[in-house]
C-alpha cells in the first residue's frame, strides 16, 4: 500500500475544500459445492483507490490502479465545479485509528481443503432427505484491509476478516418444486460457521414442509411475524425510511416526523454496528466517523436518522456513523448496519393466542419497499394458519404488504427472544453486508396468497 | 503481462486455460434536490479459469500474473470435470459502439441530465432523484483453444423517480447508444407517473383481469421465467421447463427470443464472456419450448453446443447463465376495460423462482383511469403465460422488449 505521507500529499494537492481517500484492498475465497461436486472454486484478491473532492458539490473518483487515478480525480473536480455550493459537512474530530480485528479461527490459516471439508458437512446432511433433489453449498471469506485519510488529518486504517456460508436447498414430490435457504456468517472466523449441520438440515426440512404448504388465503388479517421476518420488515420498511439522503429527497414518508410518535409504545429499534461478529459490524464507517448504537425509535417515537456527515449537515444533526460503501468503486451512502429491535416479553404462545385467528409467517425471501409511499412488500419463506390461538395447516408463496405507519401503530405484543440473522442490502446498484436483530411481534397487515 | 502471454504461460503448466479482461471508464451524474454527485470511475481486472488434469480453478486480480497464479494454485480443490473452451469462431460484429458515448464530456452530460429533470417537472412532479450513466468497456477473451476476441462498447443509461405529495413515479431506459435515447421522456414518464397516481384509492372488490404495462411485465419475467431457461437450472432439477423441449408449454399465441444482434440494445454483444459467438434464438415458439440458455459448462455436461449466454457481473465473478436482449412478442390484445393496469411491480425479485409462484406489490396501478394506493397480485407465471393476451405496444426496457399484456385469474387483494 502507499504510504499515509503520499496519500495526504495527493489530496492537498487537489486545492479543494474537502478531499477523502480511502484504498480497499481484499483478498477472498469462494468454494461452491452444487450437488455435492465442488466445481466453482475460486480465489483472488482486488484492490483499489477511492477519492471524493468537494469544491461546489461532490465529485468522487475511483481506479483500479494508483496510474489511472489522477486521471479520474481530474474528472470529479471538473464535475465538483457543476453544483450549486449547498453541500455542508457535519463537523467531526478527525479520527486517527489503527488495529485489526482478530478472531477464533482466522480463515488465512486454513486451507482450500479444510474449508470443503466444512461444506461436505453441510451437504452431507442434506442426503439425508430423499425428497431433496438439489443442495448448493456456498462459502466465501475475506481478508479486508481499509484505509481512510482526509484533508482534515483523519486517518484509519482497519483489517478484518469476514466469512459467510448459505446452504439453498430444492425438494421435489412430483411436479412440485420447493426451495428452501439459511445463511451464517459476518465479521468473524470459521467458528461462525460451526452449527453447519442444524443450518443445513433446517433448510431441508423447511422445504420439505413447502411440499405440503397449502395457498394462503389473502386479504387484511391479524399476522404474526417470527423474529426473522420482523427483522426484514424492520430493515426494510422502517430502516430505508429512515435513510437521511430519501428524507432530504423528500422520499420518505418519516421526512418531519422526528419526535413524533410513529409505531406503538411497544417499538423500539435500534442501528448498531458495534455488535461483535454480526454481519453490519464496523468500528469506523466510510467516512472515517466512529460507529455507534443509536435510537432509531424509542417507545414508538421517531428518535434520528441515519446520517453520512452531507445528510447530517444538511439537517443540522450529528453524523451517525452510516456511510458505507460497496468496496472502492462506490461513494458511500447512508446505510443500516445491524438493524435492532428490542424483545418485549411475550412468549409465542402468547402472540399466537392474541391472534386467535391469522397467519404465522417465518422467514423471509426478501421484500422491497416504496420509502416515499411507505409501501412495502416481502415474501414469507414459509407460513402457518393460526386457528383458535394455535398453529393449524403450514402455508407456501405467502407475501405481506402493508403500510409501513400503519403497521408499525398495529404492533400489538413484542416476543421475548430475539434472533440475529445475517443478510445483504442493495441501494442505488451497492449491496452491503447487514444484520438484523429481532424478535417476534402480532400486528395487522394484508397476505397475499396465490390462487 | 499481457493476455496472450498469460494464455502461453497456462500452456506451459500442462493447463488449458482462458484470460478474461475488461477495462473501462464508467461516469454517473446524479440530480436531486440534495445537489448534484458526479462519479468517474475506471476499472481493468482479469478473470483467469485453468483447468489442470480436468480441475477447474478461476482466480482474480487487477494483476494479471496474480490472477494467474491464483488460478493455479486453487485449481486442486476442484473435482474432475468436462470443460471444453471456446474454439475460435466468426462473431456477428454486433453494433454496440456509439463514439458519442465516449466523447461525452461532463457538462454535456449535465444537459442530458436536466433535460430529464426537467421533463419529470412539466408533468407536475418534483424530480427527487435523477442520474444518468456512460460507460466505455473494452471485453477480452483469449484461451489456449486459440480464441481472441475483443470488443469495445459503451452503454448510456437514464434513472429518473418523481414525487407529487405522497405519490411517486418511476422510470429508465439504457442502450448502447445515444441515439437511442430520449432523456426528457423518461423524466416526463416519472413525473407523470408520479403526478397521476395522486389521490390513490383502495383497489376494486372485483377485477376481472390485470394489464402489466412493459416494465412490469420485463420485472416479471426476468425475476421469474429467465432462471428456468438456464441450463444449469435445468440439469439440477431446478427447473419446471425441464424435460420440456418440444412441448407446448405457453399459449400459442405468444413467443419468447434472445436476440444479442439488436443494433444498440442494452444486452447486444458480439461474443459471450466465454468467448462463444453470440447469436439470436427462439427459446419459445408460439408456445412451445425450442431452447434453454447454455453456457460452456452446461454444454458440455448436456451434449449440446453453448449458446452463447455466460456472463460475468466482474472480472472477479464466474460465468454466469443469463439472457442477452430478451424480446417477447404476441397478440390478442391487451385492453384495459375492467382491467387493474399496472406499471410496475415491488418484489418482484422475491418470487419463488423454481415453482413461477409470485406475489407482488404493485407501483403505479390504475383501474379505470382513477389510481389504486395499493394491491397485491399473486400467481404463477406458467399458468399465467398459457392464456396471457398481448397489446401491440412493444417497448424497449433496458434488454427486454416486450407489449403490455393482459392476464386473467389472477388474485388481487387490495
Amino acid at each position: 500500500m502507499l504510504a499515509v505521507r503520499e496519500f495526504h500529499e495527493l489530496l492537498s494537492q487537489l486545492n479543494v475544500r474537502f478531499a477523502d481517500l480511502r484504498v480497499h484492498r481484499t483478498q477472498s475465497t469462494a468454494l461452491v459445492l452444487k450437488d455435492g461436486r465442488a466445481e466453482a472454486v475460486s480465489t483472488g484478491i482486488t484492490r483499489g483507490f477511492a477519492a471524493r473532492v468537494l469544491d461546489r458539490c461532490w465529485g468522487f473518483a475511483c481506479s483500479s490502479t494508483e496510474e489511472r487515478l489522477e486521471e479520474m480525480l481530474e474528472q470529479a473536480r471538473r464535475a465538483a465545479r457543476l453544483g450549486e455550493g449547498k453541500v455542508r459537512l457535519a463537523p467531526v474530530r478527525p479520527a486517527s485509528y489503527s488495529g485489526e480485528v482478530r478472531v477464533k479461527k482466522p480463515p488465512a490459516s486454513f486451507s482450500s481443503e479444510e474449508k470443503l471439508e466444512l461444506l461436505e458437512r453441510a451437504h452431507s446432511v442434506a442426503g439425508e432427505h430423499a425428497e431433496i433433489a438439489s443442495v448448493t453449498v456456498s462459502y466465501h471469506d475475506a481478508l479486508v484491509e481499509f484505509r481512510y485519510c482526509s484533508t482534515e488529518g483523519g486517518d484509519v486504517l482497519l483489517t478484518y476478516p469476514w466469512v459467510s456460508l448459505q446452504v439453498q436447498v430444492v425438494a421435489k414430490r412430483g411436479s412440485t418444486l420447493q426451495m428452501a435457504q439459511e445463511r451464517a456468517g459476518g465479521v468473524a472466523g470459521l467458528e461462525a460457521l460451526s452449527r453447519v449441520e442444524e443450518l443445513a438440515a433446517s433448510a431441508c426440512e423447511r422445504a420439505i414442509r413447502l411440499l405440503d404448504g397449502r395457498q394462503a388465503p389473502s386479504g387484511r388479517m391479524k399476522v404474526v411475524m417470527d423474529a426473522k421476518l420482523t427483522g426484514v420488515f424492520i430493515h426494510e420498511a422502517l430502516g430505508h425510511a429512515v435513510e437521511a439522503d430519501h428524507v432530504l429527497r423528500g422520499e420518505s414518508v418519516l421526512a418531519n416526523m422526528l419526535g413524533r410518535s410513529i409505531a406503538s409504545e411497544e417499538v423500539s429499534i435500534y442501528d448498531d454496528p458495534c455488535i461483535p461478529g454480526s454481519a453490519g459490524y464496523y468500528l469506523y464507517d466510510a467516512e472515517g466517523v466512529p460507529a455507534k448504537r443509536k435510537a432509531l425509535v424509542e417507545k414508538g417515537v421517531l428518535k434520528s436518522y441515519l446520517h453520512t456527515r452531507e445528510t447530517a449537515g444538511a439537517m443540522g444533526q450529528e453524523a451517525s456513523g452510516n456511510a458505507r460503501a460497496q468496496g472502492y468503486s462506490f461513494p458511500p451512502l447512508p446505510r443500516m448496519s445491524n438493524t435492532c429491535m428490542q424483545a418485549g416479553d411475550a412468549e409465542l404462545e402468547e402472540l399466537l393466542e392474541c391472534a386467535g385467528t391469522g397467519v404465522y409467517l417465518c422467514g423471509s425471501r426478501g421484500g422491497e419497499v416504496d420509502t416515499a409511499r411507505g409501501v412495502f412488500q416481502f415474501s414469507a419463506e414459509e407460513g402457518f394458519m393460526i386457528r383458535n390461538g394455535e398453529l393449524a395447516e403450514p402455508l407456501r408463496d405467502v407475501s405481506l404488504s402493508g403500510e409501513t405507519l400503519e403497521i408499525l401503530r398495529k404492533i400489538e405484543l413484542v416476543g421475548r427472544e430475539v434472533e440475529m440473522h445475517p443478510g445483504y442490502c442493495g441501494k442505488d446498484g451497492q449491496l452491503v453486508p447487514v444484520g438484523d436483530l429481532a424478535p417476534a411481534v402480532l400486528t395487522t397487515a394484508s397476505v397475499g396468497g396465490r390462487i | 503481462m499481457t493476455p496472450a502471454v498469460a494464455v502461453k504461460r497456462i500452456s506451459e503448466h500442462g493447463c488449458e486455460g482462458e484470460v478474461y479482461m475488461v477495462e473501462g471508464r464508467r461516469f454517473r451524474l446524479e440530480y436531486s434536490p440534495m445537489e448534484l454527485r458526479a462519479d468517474a470511475a475506471y476499472e481493468r481486472g482479469f478473470g483467469v479459469r485453468v483447468l489442470k488434469k480436468g480441475r477447474l480453478g478461476f482466480g482474480y486480480s487487477t494483476d494479471l500474473e496474480t490472477a494467474v497464479e491464483k488460478a493455479l494454485e486453487i485449481a486442486s480443490c476442484s473435482e474432475r470435470l468436462r470443460l471444453e473452451f471456446a474454439s475460435p469462431g466468426r462473431y456477428p460484429g454486433a453494433e454496440v459502439y456509439d463514439s458519442r458515448v465516449e466523447e461525452l464530456e461532463i457538462e454535456g452530460a449535465r444537459e442530458l441530465l436536466m433535460q430529464a429533470v426537467e421533463g419529470c417537472r412539466e408533468e407536475g412532479a418534483a424530480p427527487a432523484q435523477v442520474s444518468m450513466s456512460w460507460r466505455v468497456t473494452r471485453r477480452e477473451v483469449h484461451n489456449t483453444s486459440g480464441v481472441e476476441a475483443v470488443e469495445r462498447s459503451t452503454e448510456a443509461g437514464v434513472y429518473a423517480t418523481g414525487v407529487a405529495e405522497t405519490s411517486s413515479g418511476m422510470h429508465f431506459a439504457s442502450a448502447r447508444s445515444l441515439s437511442r435515447m430520449d432523456f426528457e421522456e423518461v423524466g416526463r414518464r416519472a413525473g407523470w407517473l408520479a403526478s397521476s397516481s395522486r389521490g390513490a384509492v383502495r383497489a376494486p372488490e372485483k377485477v376481472e383481469g390485470v394489464v402489466f404495462k412493459p416494465v412490469a411485465v420485463a420485472e416479471l419475467l426476468e425475476s421469474v421465467l429467465v432462471p428456468a431457461f438456464s441450463a444449469e437450472n435445468v440439469l439440477r432439477g431446478r427447473s419446471r421447463l425441464a424435460g420440456m423441449l418440444g412441448e407446448q408449454v405457453f399459449g400459442e399465441n405468444m413467443s419468447i427470443h434472445d436476440d444479442p444482434t439488436l443494433p444498440f440494445s442494452a444486452g447486444s454483444c458480439s461474443f459471450d464472456d466465454e468467448g462463444v459467438p453470440a447469436k439470436r434464438k427462439a427459446l419459445v415458439e408460439k408456445g412451445v419450448l425450442k431452447s434453454y440458455l447454455h453456457s460452456l459448462l452446461t454444454a458440455c455436461r448436456a451434449g449440446e453446443r453453448s449458446t452463447g449466454n455466460a456472463f460475468r457481473s466482474s472480472y472477479s465473478a464466474q460465468p454466469e447463465i443469463d439472457a442477452t436482449n430478451l424480446v417477447v412478442s404476441g397478440d390478442g390484445g391487451a385492453e384495459e376495460d375492467g382491467a387493474l393496469v399496472v406499471h410496475g411491480l415491488i418484489g418482484a425479485h422475491t418470487a419463488n423462482t423454481v415453482s413461477g409462484d409470485f406475489s407482488v406489490e404493485t407501483r403505479n396501478a390504475f383501474y379505470d383511469g382513477t389510481p389504486v394506493r395499493k394491491a397485491i397480485i399473486a400467481g404463477n407465471i406458467y399458468e399465467l403465460l398459457k392464456e396471457a393476451s398481448f397489446g401491440s405496444d412493444a417497448e424497449e426496457v433496458a434488454g427486454v422488449i416486450t407489449p403490455s399484456m393482459r392476464a386473467e385469474n389472477l388474485r388481487v387483494t387490495g
